[in-house]
């Protein structure tokens, strides 16, 4: 049961097949357990979506596995969205015959060819296409990163969510390469002029260490969707509790 | 049996576990470096299986337990009572460093002095990491070394020998024994093993440093700096025994008279490199890379020298092996990637050209970018590229070996 | 008794029938997935699903000989359409263009348009008219996920309604035996299951 303005909270495994991972400031490939095992315990817990990324798809330049994802979709019945290494329309539909509601995409559109945004929307529908950031702190703002917080590309977050957002994506995923896995709470400064800058659902994610750090950024943001990873994958929360936190928060 | 230049094996072959090849040389005792000098490779066994994950292998069956027992009573044996320091840690602040001072002050209770021999060219990554270790509440003594001397030396070492990196390898292994003798405290201890990667195994059955990288009853006519005898860079560029005694092994009977004793963690503690760096992060607000570490995949590892980045391309040069190559073997050992992932990430990024710092290192060296480019080229060993059109390829990269069943 | 059977329409567009076969299952259906058009007059009951857009879907439904058997199996046995298969229900659509749907229930393919995030996304609690069938033994409070930019404007066969922003518009249609739910019950839990539910056990 979600509060009145529907934020989603979403439960957010970063993947290194065959394991869930939790890096930090996306370096780090620390084991936290079986992907279908996790989802099926957060989905149990309450998320109301599933997001598994495979990590280091894009770093090793290969597809997302397929078979693993099929294996983690087939026991849920709350939306799944999957992203890591998407680099055509076709690597989508597999994705989408294996059990995925929506697709995650980075690298392929930020440093390559963001016209498979326009592309994948016409093809799927808006609603089916997020458009992940990774985004690092900077003297005068925020860069989009790739490859797993590796590679730079020069671009502004706001103006590079902005494009997507014109491109036809449907939602925005952030990531703090900086907050990411430190547990001290969320870039509220990047997420604030994300949401100010666009008018789809913005998903905030990275760094929520305690159910205050949540609530405190979504009272900041009103975000439409928060993401978390350390804080199920270490036990220091359960969804249910958080998403009661939210309710008696007015959020 | 031929062998080819630097006296590595003509025959390139590749651990059948993790990335390494046989054209990696062991740890030299720097001070006797010289051009010429022929290498001991790395061992691989009759499975085709290297030193280093023979080692791995036995990591799982040692009883950590009893080692951890072993380093209690370690420091039992050397903890002071009246307030005094009582251990010398080594470092700049890098992640080994900062889980070694952590670990012995704040869980075996010790009172850590922090020794530095800092970089050539500090990162600012690196200078960040420092500071940070300093605010967890440790003092520090740096020594700062003579830049003239340390400027001629890099420079000296890379014309010579293709080997920038040799001043800093000499003052990190020489100065913790040194400072241990100058404070009075016996006991030093380090980060992990060299032999974790690749030297002979036999190094890593004592938990102490082997004198002889750091100690030397020698006459000074005997010792090689940069490739240069002291006694010629003494002659040729007026240095005085003192502006040389950074870099010269330190006289083993001063050691006897403080008892100083060199030892690892790495032989106390079971060592995983990027359970250091999340420690670390965690208990010290450790910084990784800002970005991709060029010539690797990785931005947790050897980010304080900006020398370093071009140590890792004369690796390249001269023995086919990168920064991606040396990270890879050292994370398929620890079981974080498999020897698939490890050969993808080599082919992407392995001998990356460093240009981020390459400017920089040749202003610090004082030679122009035609002179860098002589050295590497007569460095460059002829066994393992080969010259196309499109420039220099390596002749037998693993990404062409056939696969192998591990 | 044997478990009912439903067959789940694959007119050939790329989206995900997995989900939607295997919240069927749960909800006690025997289904099979028809990719042929004369499969479809033996079907006791249809699944409509959709992903993608208005136009391309109808396009593809021309294409390959979908219209009029839909359109006649659709009023001949219980069918149900789900997000983009309710909207492909309605006469016209105005997604890239305007183009024709399949014109079985009344209405009007129309961007949403209101103060919120569009697309809508999320779960929601809906406001149900009348007793409709698909939502009997469902508490009022239980919430759905929707996923989608476009609504359809037909007021006539109203099932349900949903607010987005301070928008309301129609999220669950009826005619007769034909049922069009603008969100995803194969992603809405143990409450799309129970929908499904009543839609197999009619």
């Amino acid at each position: 049961m979600s509060a009145g303005s529907g934020m989603r909270v979403i439960a957010k495994l970063d993947v290194k097949p065959p394991f869930v991972v939790k890096p930090i400031h996306f370096e780090g490939l620390r084991k936290i357990g079986d992907p279908a095992q996790l989802a099926r315990r957060y989905y149990e817990q309450g998320a109301d979506e599933i997001l598994y990324i495979d990590i280091v798809a894009s770093l090793y330049q290969r597809n997302v596995l397929f078979d693993q994802v099929e294996a983690v979709s087939s026991q849920l019945f709350v939306p799944f969205a999957v992203g890591g290494g998407v680099r055509c329309i076709d690597d989508m539909v597999r994705l989408f015959h294996g059990g995925a509601d929506k697709i995650a995409i980075n690298t392929h559109v930020l440093q390559h060819n963001p016209e498979l945004l326009d592309e994948a929307a016409r093809t799927f529908g808006c609603q089916a296409v997020v458009v992940a950031i990774e985004a690092k702190r900077h003297s005068h703002g925020w860069e989009c990163y790739s490859d797993c917080g590796r590679e730079r590309s020069g671009k502004e977050v706001i103006a590079w969510v902005q494009e997507a957002e014109r491109r036809g994506a449907g939602e925005v995923l952030v990531q703090s390469v900086d907050c990411d896995g430190r547990r001290q709470g969320f870039d509220v400064a990047l997420l604030q002029a994300v949401k100010r800058g666009v008018g789809i659902p913005v998903i905030a994610a990275s760094g929520a260490g305690s159910i205050a750090d949540v609530v405190t950024m979504a009272a900041q943001v009103r975000p439409d969707a928060v993401a978390v990873a350390s804080l199920l994958h270490y036990g220091l929360a359960s969804i249910a509790e958080l998403k009661a936190a939210l309710v008696e928060a007015g959020l | 049996m031929t062998l080819g230049k630097y006296g590595l094996p003509l025959d390139v072959q590749f651990c059948k576990r993790c990335t390494m090849s046989n054209q990696r040389p062991a740890s030299t005792v720097e001070f006797r470096n010289v051009k010429g000098q022929l290498k001991q490779a790395i061992v691989f066994d009759n499975e085709g299986v290297c030193d280093a994950c023979r080692f791995a292998e036995r990591k799982a069956q040692i009883d950590w337990q009893h080692r951890e027992q072993q380093l209690r009573d370690l420091c039992d044996r050397f903890r002071r009572h009246d307030g005094r320091y009582d251990v010398v840690v080594p470092g700049s602040g890098g992640k080994d460093s900062v889980m070694a001072a952590h670990l012995l002050k704040y869980t075996y209770g010790m009172n850590p002095i922090l020794v530095t021999w800092p970089p050539a060219i500090y990162t600012d990554i690196g200078r960040r990491n420092f500071e940070r270790w300093l605010d967890a509440g440790f003092a520090n003594y740096t020594y700062h070394q003579n830049r003239k001397v340390h400027r001629l030396l890099t420079q000296q070492a890379f014309l010579n020998l293709c080997h920038p990196f040799q001043p800093f390898i000499l003052g990190q292994k020489n100065l913790a024994p040194k400072m241990s003798a100058l404070l009075d405290i016996p006991l030093v201890v380090f980060g992990e093993n060299e032999a974790e990667y690749g030297n002979p195994i036999s190094d890593n059955e004592k938990p102490t440093r082997d004198p002889r990288y750091y100690s030397a009853e020698a006459r000074i006519d005997e010792l090689y700096l940069g490739g240069v005898s002291a006694r010629e860079l003494m002659d040729r560029y007026q240095f005085t025994l003192a502006d040389l005694e950074a870099y010269l092994p330190i006289d083993p009977n001063r050691l006897a008279e403080t008892g100083t004793e060199v030892h690892y963690l790495g032989f106390y503690k079971r060592w995983h490199p990027q359970e250091t760096y999340y420690f670390s992060v965690e208990q010290n607000n450790f910084l990784p890379n800002d970005q991709r570490t060029e010539g690797s995949y990785s931005k947790y590892s050897s980010l304080d020298d900006k020398i370093d980045w071009l140590h890792y391309y004369t690796t390249h040069i001269k023995f086919g092996l990168g920064r991606a190559t040396y990270d890879s073997a050292q994370e398929i050992r620890n079981g974080d990637i498999t020897r698939d992932e490890g050969i993808a990430l080599i082919k992407r990024y392995d001998g990356e050209f460093p240009a981020l710092y390459l400017q920089d290192c040749l202003e610090y060296m004082q030679i122009t970018r035609d002179q860098f480019d002589a050295v590497i080229e007569e460095h460059r060993t002829p066994h393992l590229w080969v010259s196309e059109e499109s420039g220099w390829r390596l002749r037998a990269p693993i990404w062409t070996q056939e696969t192998v069943q591990a | 008794m044997s478990a009912a059977s439903v067959a789940v329409v694959d007119v050939g567009l790329v989206g995900n029938i997995a989900s939607i076969r295997r919240a069927l299952e749960a909800a006690g259906a025997h289904v099979d997935v028809i990719d042929r058009p004369d499969q479809l007059l033996q079907a006791d009951k249809l699944v409509l699903p959709g992903v993608g857009s208005f136009a391309e879907a109808m396009a593809e439904i021309n294409t390959r000989g979908w219209l009029e058997p839909l359109r006649l199996a659709a009023v001949s046995r219980p069918t149900l359409g789900i997000c983009l298969g309710m909207q492909l229900l309605s006469r016209i659509g105005f997604e890239f263009g305007e183009s024709e749907g399949l014109a079985v229930l009344d209405g009007e393919v129309r961007r949403m348009e209101c103060k919120a995030p569009i697309p809508h996304i999320g779960f929601k609690a809906v406001t149900t008219v009348g007793k409709p069938e698909l939502f009997r033994g469902i508490a009022e409070s239980e919430e759905f996920y929707f996923m989608h930019s476009y609504e359809v404007v037909n007021y006539t066969d109203v099932a349900a309604l949903c607010e987005h922003g301070s928008h309301r518009f129609v999220c669950a249609l009826q005619r007769d035996q034909v049922f069009g739910v603008q969100f995803h019950p194969e992603k809405s839990r143990d409450a799309g299951i129970a929908l499904l539910r009543n839609f197999v056990e009619l």
